[in-house]
Order: structure tokens, then C-alpha cells, then sequence
């Protein structure tokens, strides 16, 4: 793993054209891009699509990036901006299949969910939750980012990140018929 | 019983949350705020112990979700994508200080001044505005050239041409876009808003953007924006751009009380 120091200097050469340099970045990011990206939308072509144009708006925008966050959360947060483009595009386009197939009452949604690779009492628990719940979820509870970090990636303060996890993961607890909240 | 929030205060609940994920800090908060405090709370109060158990346990539900990963053809698939990608991404040209791009349009002026004047001279044009309805055909003759194959989100006649786009550096992909239905009635200089939109990011954040306006951005697919102005004509339009400043500062245009998008500006 690339320390962040290392992985700004990267960008900094991505920034004159080093081809190499970035294929690192990358690598480096690649997994969590896909996996963020995949829980977002809910579909691994999807998802392939919104990691693929996650990387080339790196490679874009490098020199904007200013070293205010580590790269990883600056890649992550690009990463959240495109899925939201996906979902937009998804919801304008009535005739495309909007992530709502993650509902359960739906009967060929388990088998797509594992099909993608989740796990579908997760993906239809996480799906009753509103994007802002389920997005600070995503990024704190299953990706292991930190506070601060889901917070830069989300573009809120750490205050509002806590908030909202704190009431996903309520919700969640009670769409599990949590024991400890009857 | 199901606890509730009573005799609780936010500042309660992200104590308790915080301690159920770990990132409380004594250190950073001090013993009465930070871990020790929350550590108290939960064992002084039942109400609060239910909720720290609650969130503990879909914690641990949620940690043991395993994490998706391509295949190796995926990933392949990814790294020649973005490779092509990048390899047909056009170096940005610098942009012409303005003194350059002022010097550009008066030339262009000039040369239009001359023509029509000799136009006229040699009676071949009745007037300017002969000259003016046949330069806007052109103009809307490129655009649609530059357009291409349908469904690329190109635009469509009827649909105003961007202000400062040429057909050569037109973007079939960036093309502004607009719903079918609304592309007759758009008379409104919409890229002129856009761009004034845009220069004036800076106060968005002054911005209010009221429940009405949330729901009817929802409506349009428009969730984390904001309203940055409205726009009264024959109807009303909210000009929206994205919350967060670090987005692209895409422009869109939308008809109340329809709350349809009708105008998108990139």
C-alpha cells in the first residue's frame, strides 16, 4: 500500500503525462472504487462503467487535485459524484433500471444481488435507507473509512456523518427486527 | 419497548454512536465528552444502552458483509478501458488571453461588416437582416451536423447552441440536453444564465433552497442540489447546480410547477 505523502507525488506525475504513475494511483484504488461504486448502484456492469469514468476524471482533473485529503479520498469522492450521475441519468431515463431492483419484494432481485457479489440481506436493508443514510453506511460500516474521511468524501461536516450513521444504522437495526429495539 | 429520544440530546446520540463504532477519543474530547462519558451514559441509562446495543449489533451484521471484488477479465476489462480512454483524451489547449480572443472577435466582426457591405453595395442583399437569418441557419446547420448519430444526447433543433462552442470543439458527449417536449418553447438565453450561474459559485453557499424546492429537485433527479436563482418568464424556472462545489459545475434548468429539467448546461 502507497503511503499518502507518496501517492500526492504520484498525482503531482500524473500531472505531466506520466502514464505509469498513474496505472499505481489506480491499482492502489481500483478495488475500493469498484466495491464503493457496486454498493452504490447495486449492478456490477454498472459499476464497472462508474469506476471506469471514476479513473478517467482522475486522470483529468489530477491538477486540481490541491492535497487538502489524502488521494484515496479525494479518488473516493469522485467516485461518489459519478455513481450520483449514474443514479441521475437512471432516473431521467424511465426506461432504464433503476437500483430498485434491490428491493426484495422484487422476485429476480436475490439472485442478482448475489450475482453481483452482496450479500441481499444487506443490499435490501441498506435499500429502504435514504441515499444520505445509506452512503455514509456504505462508506463507514463497510468500507472501513473514517469519520473525517466519509465526511470529506461526502462533502459534509464529521457532525452530519455521525448524525446520519447514527439513524441508518437505527433504521437498520429495526428493518432486522433487532431484538434490543422491541 | 422500542427506546425513543426521550431524555436523550444529539449530542448524546453521537456520543453513543461514536462509542459503538469506536471513534470516540478521550484525549481529543476530554473525559466528559468523549469515551468515558459515553461509557457512562450507556450504563446510567437504559434508554441509551438499547440504542448502543442496537447500533453495536448492526455493526457486526454489517462487518461481516464480505467485499465485492472484479475478476481478473473485469479488472482486465477496466485497465484496457480506461487505457483507451485516456489515450484518445486531447491534450487541453491553452486558452487565448482575452486581449488575443477580443482581437479574434473584432476581426470577425470586420470581416462580416465588410461583407455585407459589399453585399448591399452590389445589391445582392436587401438588408442586414437577410444576411443575420442565413448566418443563424449556419450556425444551427453545424450544430446539428456536429450533433451525429441520434441518442448521443446531442442537441436537436430548436435546442440554443452554447454560447462559446463551435462545431469544431462540440462535444456530442457534453452536449447541453434537454427534454423533447420543453426544446420547442426554449426561447431564454439558458448558457447565459449558466454562465452567470456559474460566476457567482462563490455566494451559493447564501443560498437558500426551501422544502418546496428539495421536493420538486427530488421530482427532477436532482437530489444534493441547490437552487441558485429563479428565473420568471412566461413560466418559472429554478437554476440548479450541484451542492457540493467540488462537482462539476453542471447548470440545469428546471420548469415549476412541472419540476421537469428542461435545459442542462455542462
Amino acid at each position: 500500500m502507497t503511503v499518502p505523502g507518496n501517492e500526492a507525488e504520484l498525482l503531482a506525475r500524473v500531472v505531466i503525462g506520466d502514464r505509469q504513475a498513474f496505472e499505481l494511483v489506480m491499482r492502489n484504488h481500483e478495488d475500493r472504487v469498484f466495491s464503493v461504486c457496486l454498493r452504490i448502484l447495486g449492478d456490477r456492469e454498472r459499476a464497472l462503467d462508474a469506476t471506469q469514468d471514476t479513473f478517467l476524471t482522475v486522470f483529468r482533473k489530477a491538477r486540481q487535485f490541491e492535497g487538502r485529503s489524502a488521494v484515496g479520498t479525494w479518488i473516493y469522492r469522485i467516485a461518489v459524484n459519478t455513481c450520483y450521475d449514474q443514479l441521475r441519468r437512471m432516473q431521467r431515463r424511465p426506461t432504464e433500471r433503476f437500483p430498485e431492483h434491490l428491493d426484495p419484494s422484487d422476485p429476480g432481485a436475490e439472485q442478482e444481488i448475489e450475482s453481483a457479489g452482496l450479500r441481499p440481506e444487506i443490499e435490501a436493508a441498506l435499500a429502504v435507507l435514504s441515499p444520505d443514510f445509506r452512503n455514509a453506511v456504505i462508506l463507514s460500516d463497510l468500507e472501513g473509512l473514517s469519520l473525517p474521511e466519509v465526511a470529506d468524501v461526502l462533502g459534509v461536516p464529521v457532525g452530519t456523518v455521525k448524525s446520519r450513521l447514527f439513524r441508518g444504522r437505527r433504521l437498520l437495526a429495526q428493518r432486522l427486527g433487532n431484538q434490543t429495539m422491541s | 419497548m422500542r427506546p425513543s429520544n426521550q431524555g436523550m440530546h444529539e449530542h448524546d446520540l453521537d456520543l453513543i454512536a461514536a462509542l459503538a463504532d469506536g471513534s470516540t477519543s478521550d484525549a481529543a474530547d476530554g473525559a466528559a465528552s468523549g469515551a468515558a462519558g459515553a461509557r457512562s451514559l450507556v450504563e446510567t441509562c437504559p434508554v441509551c444502552r438499547a440504542e448502543y446495543e442496537a447500533q453495536t449489533e448492526v455493526i457486526a451484521w454489517l462487518a461481516g458483509s464480505p467485499t465485492p471484488a472484479m475478476t481478473d477479465m473485469e479488472r482486465a476489462g477496466l485497465h484496457r478501458a480506461v487505457r483507451s480512454g485516456i489515450e484518445s483524451e486531447k491534450p487541453a489547449a491553452p486558452a487565448a488571453p482575452w486581449w488575443q480572443r477580443l482581437g479574434y472577435v473584432a476581426a470577425g466582426l470586420l470581416v462580416v461588416a465588410g461583407l455585407v457591405a459589399v453585399l448591399q453595395n452590389s445589391g445582392v442583399l436587401g438588408g442586414a437582416d437577410g444576411l443575420a437569418e442565413s448566418a443563424a441557419t449556419t450556425v444551427a446547420g453545424e450544430a446539428e451536423a456536429a450533433g451525429g448519430a441520434e441518442g448521443t444526447g446531442a442537441p436537436t433543433e430548436g435546442i440554443p447552441f452554447v454560447a462559446g462552442d463551435t462545431a469544431e470543439d462540440f462535444d456530442p458527449q457534453e452536449a447541453p440536453t434537454t427534454t423533447a417536449a420543453a426544446s420547442e418553447s426554449l426561447t431564454l438565453p439558458f448558457a447565459e444564465f449558466a454562465d452567470e450561474a456559474r460566476s457567482s459559485q462563490t455566494q451559493r453557499e447564501e443560498t437558500d433552497t426551501n422544502e418546496d424546492d428539495r421536493e420538486c429537485l427530488a421530482r427532477a433527479g436532482l437530489d444534493r442540489h441547490v437552487v441558485v436563482r429563479e428565473i420568471e418568464d412566461e413560466k418559472t424556472y429554478l437554476v440548479v447546480m450541484p451542492e457540493d462545489p467540488a462537482e462539476d459545475p453542471v447548470v440545469f434548468f428546471v420548469e415549476v410547477p412541472e419540476c421537469r429539467i428542461v435545459f442542462e448546461d455542462r
